[in-house]
This record gives structure tokens, C-alpha cells and sequence, in this order.
């Protein structure tokens, strides 16, 4: 086996001590920065990916390999042309003002992060002005706006009128979800998507950050 | 509380080992507490408090005064004066409750939305005549057709004028915790009477772990200074937040409920409190909330047992309920198995009737149905009694039923007893000729011909128009105080 089967090889398996041991090994053997990403860490994420799609495994596996990726992208960043930024996209995403519930919020934000997105989580309890400041700060494609009270829904649409106030919405995507939510309350506060959980999330949000570049 | 039929989950040594664990937990790493005013009296009552952090440490000494205050004996009252509660339940029954919290309604033709105001008035007008049913929480109405910094206020104005039983007050915002009291008091005149006769008792909640965020820490401040009921939940979600174990999930629950406890009872020594962990788990592949996990629903009796033989606090959780979306076989394994093991476990409350979709749904339908699989469940954990009378030794031992002009079906014995076995309402208990000539309907449809002919009664209960005219007084109080518009 090459040494960047192993390291796909360890990254399905989210071995993560593992991974890291043997991307500074192909680093020390002259491997190519990219190749060791692309050839090696790449294809370890989206098997599991495609795996998880299946149902073959479980989101515990997923976050694991996405952590050992994650160690192995650390070793080789400083190695990478132009800041060795790696991700594909990026998405800022909170749960909305008023509401603490953040289970799914990070499990959105790990999900996403397992599909090569970079990832500003502002935490729970957000308000309205705290989103636009993120994406004039971070630029980001995505907001994804987390809301499990049918009292705090509504905050959902406050924030996407607050960013159009603010001349921000059309800069990005405003995704939004959590238990209460349906698309029929995305379409009626003009979300851009909704869905009813993390992965298809993940891949919504992966679709459309590819689709644009 | 048990009746005769009980499940044992904990041996003495893992019941002990458990207490002893979650003391230690409240000993040494302690809660978080976003609560200025409960911090400083947390501090003057000799707890370790970090004003700064919010950090709250106990000691043995405070938790065993605490739970020797916990009140061995009270009542949680009911506005109609019919369906006082008396804990412990004196006949060894458990108590049940309805689903509270849940965000949509679905009505008898199926149709499922945000529940609306209206539904809250039919919910309660069932509520008061289902006979297995003893107490009722607050639908949870939507910011869409009420204003939304005010759902709980609004929705338990409707409970006090329309509900024959107690009420269990869960609050959203922190600001409308001490409008909630305010408007209790208002239906029985005066604070100093809800006080004697507390016709609603309060949520508070955790956010795991041990942390309390401002509202609950208000709930349990402001309740404990007015004297009104509490009855504090942890809603951990295995795996996502607590441990994966379902063992792990019910420590953490029990341990974030036992410190909500200790706080009240050293605030309020004797203040009525029931410990109320509600325990779920996240399914690893879908990510969903789920309720009916079987590790889970053992992990459940292990917190009753827990409070009630550990520490003789009367513990309740949620008693039905399902993951399932609809009524369908799913939803009926899941929750007579649950209501089953419950009701053979020591649980004081049995929670959660009406609830489909992990109590994200609550429907008339399954509620009608859920009052019946009550009724079942209550003979269960109340057992047979043995002896001469119920063996029918008299004729057994005289050989009367050798006598030729001898039969069953016309011995004194059976005139005694026949009426004894349960016959739930709702069931086929006739041949398959009669089932079709009577209509052929199943139990839901069964359950849909009684919901209307609830509707088409009068209701048995209202608060007379001067205590209502107080609700309204406070509501619109509230309404001037809470809603920004
Ligand atoms: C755990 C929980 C809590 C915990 C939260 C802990 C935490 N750190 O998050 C605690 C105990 C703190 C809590 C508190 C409260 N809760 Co709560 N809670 C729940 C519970 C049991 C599970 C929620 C959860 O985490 N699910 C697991 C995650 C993974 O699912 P999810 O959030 O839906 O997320 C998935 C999708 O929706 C989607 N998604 C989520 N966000 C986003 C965002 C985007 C952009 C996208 C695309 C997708 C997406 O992907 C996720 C993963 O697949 C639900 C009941 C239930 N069955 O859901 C009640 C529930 C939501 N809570 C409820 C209530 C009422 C409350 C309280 C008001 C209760 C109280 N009085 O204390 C408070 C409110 C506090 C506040 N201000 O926010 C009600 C809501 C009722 C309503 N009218 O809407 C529910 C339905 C329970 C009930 N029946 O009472 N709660």
C-alpha cells in the first residue's frame, strides 16, 4: 500500500494519532503538500462521507475521521500555497436570539466542517446584528440560522429582514433549521433552504458552495 | 410510590453507589447558576459560592438538611376541588399527567399545525373528562397566533379558566415566571390561598450539564419565595449531551434535578417538589431526539428508583409516548411498553399522554386512546391480592362446584367479584358478526367517535366569572409588561 492509501486508510478508520503520525512521515519522505491532501486525506473524508450517506456508519465515525483530517490538514498547512487554506466554503451559523437549544446547531457546524467547509459557529442566544457583523467580518456564503421554539421561529425571519436592512442578504445564502421548522416557514420568510437535518444540510451547503466556484 | 407488580432495576449496592456519586458531583464539581439573587442567598445559606464564575458547591451537611425537609406528605390541588392529588398516592397508584411543551397540534382529521389557542380550549374540555388522566400541563401555543413573548401566559390563562385539574406550569421567557404566579394567584384569591392550595405546580429545568440558565434559576427562586410547587426536570439527550450510556444520561438527569431539589428545599424548607428527569437519547445515524430507546426507558426507572427508594422523594417521567409519527404500530409498542415498565417501577407520575413525534406532536386522538392504556396500566401496578376470598376457597374446598345445579356464572362469588376485571372502554370485546355489524371500527376511530361526542357535552368545569375576571385583569397586565411590539 502507498503511503497515501494509509493515510486514507487511517482517516476512514479516525485514527487520529495515526493519521497524524503518518502524514509527518510522507512529509518527511518529500510527499507534495497537495498530494498528501488531495490523494490522501481527500479521498479517506469523502468515502466516509459516501458511507454515512449509505447508512453504512454512524455520525460518530464521521466526526472521528473529520478529526483526524483535521490533524493531518494541521501538519501540512504551512506547506500549502496561499495560506493553505483548504476549505471549500464557508458558513456562519448560530442558534437565533432567545433560544439555548444548540445540539443541533453543532452538529450542523461538525457536519459542515466534515464536508471541507470552514465553519463560524457565534454560539446560542444570538442576535439579529451579531449576523451581520459576522458576514462583513468573514464574508461567509452561508448563514444558517438554528431555531427550536415555535416562539423563537420568528426571530428566524427578523434576522434575514434585519440583513436586508443592513444590505447584506443577497451576499449570502440564509439556510435555516431545528425541530419546529418546515418549509413551508422558509418559503414564507424567504429562506433560502431548509432541511430536517445536519447531513443533508452538510450537503446542501456543499452543493451550493461548489456550484458557485 | 408501588403497588404490588414492581420491576427492581438497582441492586441496594448500585442504589447506594449511585447516591453516593451524585452527591459527590454536587460536592466537588458543583452547578453553574446564572442567577445573582439565588447566588447570594445560595452563599448566606453556607453553600460555596463563586459570584463571579456563578459556580455553586454543596456540602454533605446542606444536602442532607435538604432532603430531610423534602415533605413527606402533600397535596397538589385542583381548581375544581375533585381531583386534589395526594402524594403519596394513598391507594399506591401513580399519578399521570398530559405532554407538555409540544409545539404542534394534530387535529382528528389529521391535519397537524402550530397549536392555536382554540386547540387549547378543546385540549382542556378533553382533559376534564378523562377519567385516568389527573393532572394537565400547557399546550404550547405558537408566536404566530399568540405574541410570542407571551405564549405561556396567554395559554395558561386558558388553563385556568377551562381546567377541572392541576395545572404544571412550563414558562419561556424568565420575565414571565413571577406574571405566571401572579395570574395562579389571581384564579384562587390571593397568593396566601394558592399557597395553602397550590392548584398549579411549576417547571423548572436544567441545561445539561448542571448548568441553570436565568429562567430556570428564576423559577426555582421565584417559587420558592412564593411557596408554589415545583417539580425540576433534566432533559438530557443521551450522546449528544451527557454520556452515550444510558446509565450516564440518568446520572447526570438525576444529579441536575437532586441539586434543583436541594436548592429548593434549602430555600423553602418543605416546599413540595416531585424530581422529574426526562431522559432521551440521539439516534447516531439520523441525529434525531429519541424518546422510546429501550436502554433509555430501563435508564428511566433507574432515576424513580433513584428518588423514590433512595431517598423517598416521589419521582416522575415520562410514562408514554413514542418516536413514531403517526398512530401506528410503532407508536403503540413503544408506548404500552413504556406505560408497562412505569407502572411497574416506583414513579409517582407517569408523563407525557397525548404525545406522538417525541413530544414535538400532541393529538385528541392518541390522548382519548392514552387515558384507556392508563386504565390497564393502573391494575397492573396495583396487582391481585391472594387470599381465601379472591381463591374462592369457600367452594373450592366444599367441592360445591361438584354439585350438579352448581355453576360459576350464578355463585354468589362471582355476583361478588364479576365486576372486577377491566373492560377498557374503547376495546373489541365482542365476536367478529357483532364487530362488523356495530361498524367494524377500529380503536382510533373509536377514539374519534368519543372525541366528538366530548365536544358536543358541556363542559363539566369553568372559574366562576369573578376569579376569571382577575386572569384577565393580570393577562392584560402581562400582555402591556412582556409584549414588545
Ligand atoms: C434537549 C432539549 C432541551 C435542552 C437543550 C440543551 C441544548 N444544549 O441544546 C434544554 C433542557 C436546555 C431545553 C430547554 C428548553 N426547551 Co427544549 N428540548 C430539548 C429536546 C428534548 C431535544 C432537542 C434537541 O437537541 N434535539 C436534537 C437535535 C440534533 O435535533 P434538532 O435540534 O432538531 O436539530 C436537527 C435538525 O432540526 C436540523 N437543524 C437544527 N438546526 C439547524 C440549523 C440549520 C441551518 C439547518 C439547515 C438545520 C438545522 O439538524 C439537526 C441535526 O440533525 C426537544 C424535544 C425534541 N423532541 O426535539 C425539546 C423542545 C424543543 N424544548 C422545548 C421547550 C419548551 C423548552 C423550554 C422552553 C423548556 C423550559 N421551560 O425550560 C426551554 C427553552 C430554553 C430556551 N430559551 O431555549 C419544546 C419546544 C416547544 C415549542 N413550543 O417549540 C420541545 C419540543 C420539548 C417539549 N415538548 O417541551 N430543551
Amino acid at each position: 500500500m502507498s503511503i497515501l492509501n494509509e493515510i486514507t486508510e487511517l482517516v476512514i478508520k479516525g485514527d487520529i494519532m495515526g493519521t497524524k503520525a503518518k502524514v509527518a512521515e510522507a512529509v518527511e519522505q518529500k510527499v507534495e503538500a497537495t498530494d498528501i491532501l488531495n490523494n490522501g486525506l481527500m479521498p479517506g473524508i469523502n468515502e466516509i462521507g459516501e458511507r454515512f450517506a449509505k447508512g453504512q456508519i454512524f455520525v460518530p465515525n464521521v466526526l472521528m475521521s473529520a478529526k483526524a483530517m483535521n490533524t493531518g490538514v494541521e501538519v501540512i498547512q504551512p506547506l500549502l500555497a496561499a495560506g493553505g487554506d483548504t476549505t471549500i466554503g464557508t458558513a456562519v451559523i448560530a442558534t437565533v436570539k432567545g433560544d439555548l437549544h444548540d445540539i443541533g446547531k453543532n452538529l450542523v457546524g461538525l457536519m459542515m466542517k466534515s464536508a471541507n467547509l470552514k465553519v463560524i459557529d457565534l454560539g446560542a442566544n444570538v442576535p439579529a446584528e451579531k449576523f451581520v457583523e459576522a458576514i462583513k467580518e468573514y464574508n461567509p456564503d452561508i448563514v444558517g440560522l438554528s431555531a427550536l421554539l415555535t416562539t423563537t421561529m420568528n426571530e428566524q425571519g427578523h434576522v434575514i429582514e434585519v440583513l436586508k436592512q443592513a444590505g447584506v442578504r443577497d451576499q449570502v445564502k440564509v439556510m435555516i433549521g431545528g425541530a419546529p421548522v418546515t418549509q413551508a416557514w422558509a418559503d414564507k420568510i424567504g429562506a433560502d433552504a431548509f432541511t430536517a437535518d445536519a447531513a443533508a444540510a452538510a450537503r446542501w451547503a456543499k452543493e451550493y458552495v461548489t456550484s458557485i466556484r | 410510590m408501588v403497588g404490588r407488580v414492581k420491576y427492581e432495576v438497582l441492586s441496594d449496592q448500585e442504589l447506594q453507589y449511585l447516591k453516593s456519586r451524585m452527591e459527590q458531583l454536587l460536592i466537588e464539581r458543583g452547578i453553574h447558576l446564572d442567577h445573582e439573587e439565588l447566588l447570594s442567598e445560595l452563599d448566606k445559606l453556607g453553600c460555596a459560592v463563586d459570584m463571579e464564575k456563578k459556580d455553586v458547591r454543596f456540602t454533605k451537611e446542606l444536602i442532607d438538611r435538604a432532603v430531610a425537609a423534602v415533605p413527606k406528605k402533600f397535596t397538589l390541588y385542583s381548581p375544581s376541588g375533585k381531583y386534589d392529588l395526594e402524594f403519596p398516592n394513598p391507594t399506591g397508584s401513580f399519578y399521570t399527567r398530559t405532554n407538555t411543551g409540544a409545539p404542534n397540534y394534530r387535529t382528528i382529521n389529521g391535519d397537524t399545525h402550530y397549536t392555536t389557542l382554540e386547540e387549547v380550549d378543546e385540549w382542556y374540555k378533553i382533559t376534564n373528562v378523562m377519567e385516568n388522566l389527573d393532572y394537565v400541563t400547557l399546550p404550547s401555543t405558537s408566536g404566530e397566533y399568540v405574541p410570542g413573548d407571551a405564549v405561556d401566559v396567554y395559554t395558561l390563562e386558558k388553563a385556568l379558566k377551562h381546567s377541572a385539574k392541576h395545572i404544571w406550569i412550563q414558562p419561556y421567557e424568565s420575565d414571565n415566571v413571577q406574571w405566571l404566579i401572579d395570574m395562579a394567584a389571581a384564579a384562587v384569591g390571593g397568593l396566601e390561598n394558592l399557597q395553602k392550595k397550590p392548584i398549579v405546580s411549576f417547571i423548572s429545568c436544567g441545561v445539561p450539564s448542571l448548568t441553570f440558565k436565568h429562567m430556570d434559576a428564576e423559577v426555582l427562586y421565584r417559587c420558592a419565595k412564593a411557596k408554589v410547587p415545583v417539580q425540576p426536570c433534566s432533559l438530557p439527550t443521551a450522546g449528544a449531551n451527557t454520556p452515550v450510556t444510558a446509565q450516564g444520561t440518568a446520572f447526570v438527569a438525576c444529579a441536575e434535578v437532586f441539586a434543583q431539589i436541594v436548592i429548593l428545599e434549602l430555600l423553602c424548607p418543605g416546599l413540595p417538589v416531585i424530581a422529574t428527569p426526562l431522559l432521551f437519547s440521539m439516534d447516531m445515524q439520523s441525529t434525531y431526539t429519541l424518546q422510546s430507546n429501550t436502554e433509555i426507558t430501563i435508564a428511566r426507572l433507574i432515576c424513580m428508583e433513584l428518588f423514590e427508594r433512595g431517598y423517598n422523594i416521589r419521582a416522575h417521567s415520562y410514562g408514554t409516548g413514542t418516536d413514531s409519527v403517526v398512530l401506528d404500530a410503532q407508536n403503540f409498542i413503544e408506548r404500552t411498553n413504556l406505560i408497562d415498565a412505569m407502572a411497574m417501577s416506583e414513579a409517582s407520575v407517569l408523563g407525557g399522554a397525548g404525545q406522538l413525534e417525541t413530544a414535538k406532536t400532541i393529538s385528541p386522538v392518541q390522548l382519548i386512546i392514552d387515558n384507556e392504556i392508563f386504565g390497564i396500566a393502573r391494575r397492573i401496578r396495583r396487582g391481585l391480592d391472594v387470599n381465601d376470598e379472591t381463591l374462592d376457597w369457600e367452594d373450592l374446598i366444599s367441592g360445591a362446584d361438584r354439585d350438579p345445579s352448581f355453576s360459576f356464572l350464578t355463585s354468589e362469588h362471582t355476583f361478588r367479584h364479576f365486576t372486577e376485571p377491566h373492560r377498557p372502554d374503547m376495546f373489541n370485546r365482542d365476536s367478529p358478526v357483532n364487530w362488523e355489524l356495530a361498524g367494524s371500527k377500529t380503536l382510533a376511530e373509536k377514539a374519534v367517535e368519543k372525541f366528538h361526542a366530548i365536544m358536543a357535552a358541556e363542559d363539566v368545569y369553568a372559574l366562576p366569572a369573578d376569579k376569571a375576571a382577575e386572569v384577565e385583569k393580570v393577562l392584560k397586565q402581562a400582555h402591556a409588561a412582556l409584549v414588545k411590539e
